[in-house]
Parts: structure tokens; sequence; C-alpha cells
């Protein structure tokens, strides 16, 4: 909710101003703007249009986890929103502060408290920019294996906080898979931890309260990790299937053969035809697969021939190993301006994840939805499938019209429909709102469908962790302030 | 705002992407979105839809860029944030809303002639020789940074050219090449400047003009000719890198043997600027027995020491926090010996070593100087 006047927002000033010190806290416009967009689309158009964003009250960048601890204090006694934020990269608006409030920028906490090589497990500060905490594991041998398209800019915290996935993920797991425990500010100031390690039967999982909460249940300040050595060797190899059907048997029978690929990345027809060419400069017609292997040389040689045989009994035609190389040197390139999908068009990932038995009628039916219902617009759909998982796949879908309404009210409301008429099919084919990317102010609304009966629960849960509902509001669907 | 048109491209690429906030590096020493290249962007395009002014925060925000380019080098569009800062800075210049400290240097200029405020007839107090050395057919264009701060690198450098034999010269009238001008905004004065030190240049004689200092060397060489200023027709004007891998492969002088390792800082503006990185490693490897370990970053990706472009006059706490973190990657090279050839890149090395870091900061000319057979 606002604060009510000028003296009250002063006076708050100086509380907060208190505790982070005056050159860690901002109430000038133009770090206001800054935070007031993230990678959405959403926010992004909204001031593409001129449109007045939201934005806080203040922004503060505190040090440690005590001062998180005063800040959500003094958020409590006058309930004005607390909303973290890492690196601001989501694409679901997630740390966009639609009431106002503190913004709690998390990088100066970007330590790393201890790297325990003996147990392979990296415990950091949440603010940590994941390409960072990369370079320094790499420099003792290690890796997070986490290779998400926004390492650059990405914090530890938002890995986490966001359930988010890498493009290794088909071996070494989501962010949700590698982290062991977290310390958390909670949404009346306590420091709490989760238990030391995420494995146990010492009832139920509060290590998993956290992980994906998109700082509605508190501020995760501190984060254990497991990491991985690095490989000996990591080789590539492309393929090109006749239609997108041969692709996903390929991935399939990869996976229910337990070959532990470590990449599989599969482009629909469109996507091939588009992207590929874009960014690889590889002018192909058909469905177009980079899967990769790594380990031992010994572990690696064993399965490329299981994964040969998979792909050329399916009619894959053998790229050869230097295209997806290109895309591993490459791989973050299709998210630099100008090959990123961007303003002006309208654009949305509406990725989602289902069984393998579910996984054709959901494409196809998303696919039909967004091309016939928009046709109009000149809308059109387009995936790729690229985190694969032993009882099914991710479809990395994405709608874009390239022409979309100017008025910043109509290309909003076209936005979100066809996104939620997307949404409703993934959850009538068995899928849900978002593999990776998360809910954030976009989706928010549609938990409700997705959860049924249990969302009650979940806002209970929400509504005794933060009584005065000051973190985070109107995200994951949980709605204002108290 | 007709002036902002040529950058909208680069606005409209930049205001949205995040992808060299790891880089960044004054984002990474303060950790705020707005000043990073995507912050700087966003700015900007906000004012031009009219959401925000050039009022004293955005001014702030603006000055705080080192200018190190580091991420356009990542940038795989290459999109260059600096065009646009510089732009901002001219307007906000226009609009007399520059921060004091940025008005303050440029008075230090125009009035004394360098940007520290140090008194015009002090600029050699601290460097031999030079009355007695007029009207030499090299003249060694000192700098301010190296005059008022970093005198040792110049008399090393007059040192090597009296051992190479030189017939060399100083201006005794030198002053500001203007860089610093044009950087913070103040183009038209950056002009007057490079005019009267060309019109130096001529009256000298001289055939070759020697500079130390990066910023001096890319002001002279590349911004004089887009400025209009150009520089009299056979006047060579060489970097002290690259003039003394010249007289080392020609015998003009002897380096004697070191024992150790060095590791060599590329100078922002010497390196992603100018594209010089060889020569000042052919000469330090040129010493029998002194082994050259490169840092982590070096290169073109080589990270900013945080003292360039004027940062460390206008934000001095912002360019210390750069080079408290930056020191960090010689430490880790376990070199005895760091390089460089530059007197901010000197100045910041200087100021966050301690005698136990073990690590002697030299500029190449000094190494040179000190290490003659």
């Amino acid at each position: 909710m606002p604060i009510p006047n000028k003296l009250l927002y002063d006076l708050i000033h100086t509380e907060l101003s208190d505790i982070v010190g005056p050159e860690h806290i901002t109430r000038r416009r133009v770090d206001k703007l800054a935070y007031a967009s993230d990678n959405s689309w959403v926010s992004q158009m909204w001031i593409d249009r001129g449109q007045e964003p939201p934005t806080a009250d203040f922004v503060l960048f505190p040090h440690n986890a005590h001062e998180i601890s005063e800040i959500i204090k003094v958020a409590n006694t006058y309930r004005i929103p607390v909303v973290p934020w890492g690196g601001g990269t989501g694409s679901q608006g997630a740390v966009i502060p639609l009431y106002g409030g503190i913004i709690v920028d998390l990088k100066r906490l970007n330590r790393i408290l201890e790297i325990d090589e003996e147990s392979l497990t990296v415990t950091a500060e949440a603010g940590i920019i994941g390409q960072k905490l990369e370079w320094e594991l790499n420099e003792r041998g290690l890796t997070l294996a986490h290779y998400p398209a926004s390492e650059y800019a990405a914090t530890l915290g938002g890995y986490i906080c966001a359930r988010g996935s890498g493009t290794l993920s088909t071996k070494y797991g989501k962010a949700e898979d590698m982290v062991m425990w977290v310390k958390v500010v909670s949404p009346t100031g306590e420091i709490i931890e989760t238990l030391p390690v995420p494995r146990h039967a010492s009832g139920p999982g509060l290590l998993e309260l956290f992980v994906g909460s998109e700082g509605t249940l508190g501020v995760i300040v501190e984060v254990k990790m497991r990491v991985d050595p690095l490989p000996e060797e990591r080789r590539f190899r492309s393929y090109l299937f006749q239609d997108l059907d041969k692709g996903i048997e390929a991935g399939r029978q990869m996976m229910i053969q337990r070959l532990s690929p470590c990449v599989i990345r599969l482009y629909d027809e469109v996507d091939t035809k588009k992207y590929v060419k874009r960014v690889l400069s590889l002018d192909v017609t058909g469905s177009y697969m980079v899967v990769g292997v790594d380990g031992s040389r010994e572990f690696t040689e064993v399965l490329w021939k299981k994964i040969i045989e998979i792909c050329e009994g399916l009619g894959g035609e053998d790229l050869g190993s230097e295209p997806g190389q290109r895309w591993w040197d490459h791989r973050y390139d299709f998210y630099f301006p100008p090959f990123v999908r961007a303003l002006p068009k309208l654009h949305g990932t509406i990725e989602t994840v289902t069984t393998f038995k579910n996984i054709r009628p959901l494409y196809y039916a998303a696919k039909e939805i967004i091309e016939k219902d928009y046709a109009d617009y000149g809308a059109y759909f387009f995936a790729h499938f690229s985190h694969w998982y032993p009882w099914g796949v991710m479809v990395y879908a994405q709608f874009m019209i390239d022409e979309p309404p100017q008025d910043p009210e109509e290309a909003l409301d076209l936005h979100n429909r066809i996104w939620a008429d997307a949404a409703k099919c993934f959850i009538s084919h068995g899928g849900v709102l978002n593999e990776h990317h998360g809910i954030g102010l976009k989706l928010g609304w549609l938990m409700r469908k997705q959860y049924g009966a249990a969302w009650p629960d979940l806002v209970k849960i929400k509504n005794a962790l933060d009584p005065n509902g000051i973190m985070n509001p109107g995200k994951l669907g949980f709605g204002p302030p108290k | 705002m007709r002036e902002f048109e040529r950058h909208l491209d680069t606005i409209n690429s930049c205001r949205f992407c995040p992808m060299c906030r790891h880089v960044c590096t004054v984002g990474e020493a303060v950790h705020r979105e707005s000043v990073t290249p995507k912050g700087k962007g966003l700015t900007l395009f906000t004012i031009l839809k009219g959401l925000q002014t050039f009022d004293p925060g955005v001014a702030e925000v603006m000055y705080q860029c080192s200018l190190c380019q580091l991420c356009l080098e990542w940038c795989v569009g290459n999109w260059d944030i600096t065009g646009p800062t510089l732009e901002a800075r001219r307007r906000i210049v226009s609009l007399g809303r520059e921060p004091p400290q940025v008005r303050q240097m440029k008075a230090h200029i125009v009035d004394q002639g360098n940007p520290y405020g140090g008194k015009r007839e002090d600029r050699f107090a601290s460097i031999r020789h030079v009355e007695a050395k007029k009207g030499g057919s090299v003249l060694y264009f000192v700098g301010c940074g190296t005059a008022y701060r970093r005198p040792e690198i110049a008399r090393a450098a007059l040192a090597v050219l009296e051992a190479a034999d030189i017939d060399y010269s100083i201006l005794p009238d030198e002053e500001c090449c203007g860089a610093y001008l044009d950087v913070m905004g103040y183009g038209e004065e950056a002009r007057t400047f490079a005019q009267r030190n060309v019109d130096r240049f001529k009256a000298s004689g001289c055939h070759t003009v020697i500079l130390g200092c990066p910023h001096c060397f890319y002001t002279i060489k590349e911004m004089y000719p887009q400025w209009g200023v150009k520089p009299p027709k056979g006047i060579r004007v060489v970097h002290s890198t690259t003039y003394l891998r010249e007289l080392v492969m020609q015998d003009r002088i002897k380096l004697g043997s070191l024992e150790g390792k060095a590791t060599y800082q590329d100078p922002c503006r010497l390196g992603r600027y100018c594209g010089i990185y060889q020569e000042p490693r052919e000469v330090i490897v040129s010493f029998e027995g002194l082994d050259l370990v490169e840092m982590r970053w070096n290169r073109e990706k080589a990270n900013c020491c945080g003292y360039g472009s004027g940062l460390a006059i206008t934000f001095p706490r912002l360019a210390d926090d750069i080079a408290m973190e930056r020191i960090a990657q010689p430490k880790k090279t376990e070199a005895g010996f760091l390089v460089t050839a530059c007197q901010s890149c000197k100045t910041a090395f200087v100021n966050h070593l301690s005698p136990e870091d073990n690590l002697n900061v030299l500029d190449l000319v000094e190494l040179v100087a000190e290490n003659l057979a």
C-alpha cells in the first residue's frame, strides 16, 4: 500500500538508512526506474510504450542477513512490501514492485563462504552472480554445472527462488536438484536455516518450501549447492530428423534407456528454420537436435555408441560434431540483441513439462490454439525441447507476433489472453504452468486453477509465515499486502 | 534531443539487456542496476520517453563509468554504451547539471592545465633535465597523471631515452591533452587544448611524439583527427610501449637479466581502445630470466583498474572499490613484478597493495630503465 504521506516516507527512510548506511539506500528516480522492469515482456512493454511503471519507494543494498532481518522488521512495522532482487533476469515479472515498498537488492551479498572439495559442495551468499561463482569453481577444477542463459547476470539466490534450469540440466538437474541447504530471513525477520543435508526422514522438507518461492516466503541469503568436477571431456553431435516426432522419440529412447546425456536440445521445424539458421548459420529443414555427453573418455565412448544407434535408427542425419560444438560455444548468443526475441515484437515463453505420454498431444494442442485462434494477429508458435527427465520432457514453447498492437492496454490484453489459453491447455494436457521461468506476476492468477483444491493450503502456509503479507505481494497468486 | 538519434539502436539494445552485468566494472563495485550498461540504456530511453529528466541522479549515473569498454568486448551484438553515455554527459554539461566534482576538474584543467589542481609551474617539479632538453627530434609528452602523480615514470622514460642516445625534448609549456575534458562532456574546451598542443608540436620541430599515458596517446592519435585537430604531417604519435619494443629490437638499448615472474596489466585505453597488447609483452619476455605469467583475464578481456578516464578524480571511493577488487588477479599469479603501461593503473595498484603482497608495481618503462644491461 502506498506510504500515506511525505513525512512518514521520510521517517521510514531515516530508519532504513540507519540499518544499511546512507550510501546503501536510494530513492532517486533514476534508481527506481532501473528497478521497474526485469526480463519480462510485460514490464518492458509498459516502459517501451512510455507508461508509468510501478516503482519501489526505496531501493536498499544490505550487506548481510542481519541487515535484511532489520529491514523486514521495519517493513512489518509499517506494513510496506519487501521485494528481494537478485539479477532481475526473470521473465515473469517476479521482481516488479507492484505495490511499491522496498526493493532489497542482494548483490552485495556476494561472498563465497566455503568450497568443500571433499564433499563437492559450495556455500555462498545468495547475491553472487552465477557466472562469477562458476569462474571461481572452475579455478579449482569444479563446476556448478548450472548453465542458464541468464548466467551472466542472474544470482545464486535467483536460481533457487525461480526453480531455474541450465542448458545441461538433463544430466545435472535443475537448481532445485543441486541445492542442499539455505539460510533464509523469514517474513517476520527471523534468520532460519534448513536441515544441513537435503535428504532425510526428519519430517517434511523445509528446504522445498523456499525453493521456487520467488521471494514470497522470505529472503534467501545463503545457499549450499552440490558441485561437480569439471568433466574430462564434453562432446556434442548434431542430428537432423525428418520431423519433430522422430526427434522426440530419439530423446525419449535416450532417457528411458537411462543413458544420461548432458544435453538433448531438440528444435521443432519452425525453430530450426528461423533461429538455428539465424544464430548458428545452419540452413536446414526438419527438426534439429544437439546431443551431448560428458565425463571420462571411457564413459562417453560407451554412451556415444548407444546414442548414435538410437538417432540413426530413427533416421537422424548425422551433421557431425561441429554444429553442436558451435551451439555450446555460442549458447548464450541467442540472448544478446539483435538475436534475442525482443520488443517491438510481442512474444512469450510458455514452457511447460509433462510426461512422454502427454508431450505430443500437449505440443500440438498448444500450437493449434495459438496459430488458429490468433491467426488474425499473425501469431506463430515454435518450440524446442531442452530439459529431459527419465519420465518426460520440457517443451520450451514460444509465441510471437511480429507487429503487435501499439496501444499498451491492447497489447497487454492480447499477451495475457494468448498466455492464459496456452497455460490452460497445458494444465488440461497434464502439464504445469511453468517449468523453469517461474510464475511471477504473469501467471499468479492461474495458480488457483493449477493447484485446485490444494491452493487454499498454500495460501494458509503463506499467511502463517507472512501474516502482514509484506513479502513480494502480488506474486505467485498470493495477492496484496494485508 | 536530436543528438541521441544516432545512438537509438544502442540505447534500444542495451535498455533491457543484462548480458554484460558480470563484467561491468562499476556495476560490480556498486551493485546498482542503474550504473550498468543496461541501466544507462534504460535511463536514456526513459528520458527520451519523458519518464524522467537529466536530474542530478541521472547525471551521477552517467558519470559513474570508467569507459573501459569491457562490456563491449563481451557483447555479441557489439553495442557500445560509451557512445550514448558520452552523449549524455555532453547534454548534462549543456544543461549545467554535471556533478560539482566534474565541474571542479574542468576548472582545474582550464586554470592550471591539469585535472588535479596542481600548480601549472609545478608540472615538472619532480622530473629532472626538463630545462636542459629542448628542441629534440623526439618529443616525450609527459601527461598530467605522470607529471603530478607518478613522476617516476617520466624519470624512467627520460633515462631510457638517454641510454638509447635519443635526441629528445619535453614541451616546457606542456598542458593537458584534453582527454578528460572530452570524456567529461566539455568538447569545446578539449578542442582548444588539442589545438594548443598541436601548435606546440609544430613549433618544437619534432618528428616523433612519445606518449606514456594511454589516455593521452589515444586522444592525440585517434581523437584529435576526429575533432579536426590534426597533428602536422610527418609527426609520428607513438605509445611508449611500442617505442620501447623498437629500441629493444633495434639494439638501441640492452636489457639486463631478471630472475622471477612478471604479469602484465593491459590498460583499457591502450588495449581495447588502441589494440596494443603484444608490444609490451615482447619487451617483458626480452629480459633474460624473466617469465611472463598472464592473469586470468588479460588482453581484450582484461579487467579495468578503476582509476581511468578520470573516475579516480570524480568518484575516488568508487575507483578505490574497483581497484581493491582488481588487485586480486595479479596476486593470484604469484608474480614478483606487476607491470603496466599506464599511470592510472599504476596508481590504482600502488594504492591497494601492501608490502606483504611482495608485488613490485612498475610501468614498463620503469622496468626497462631499472634493468638496463
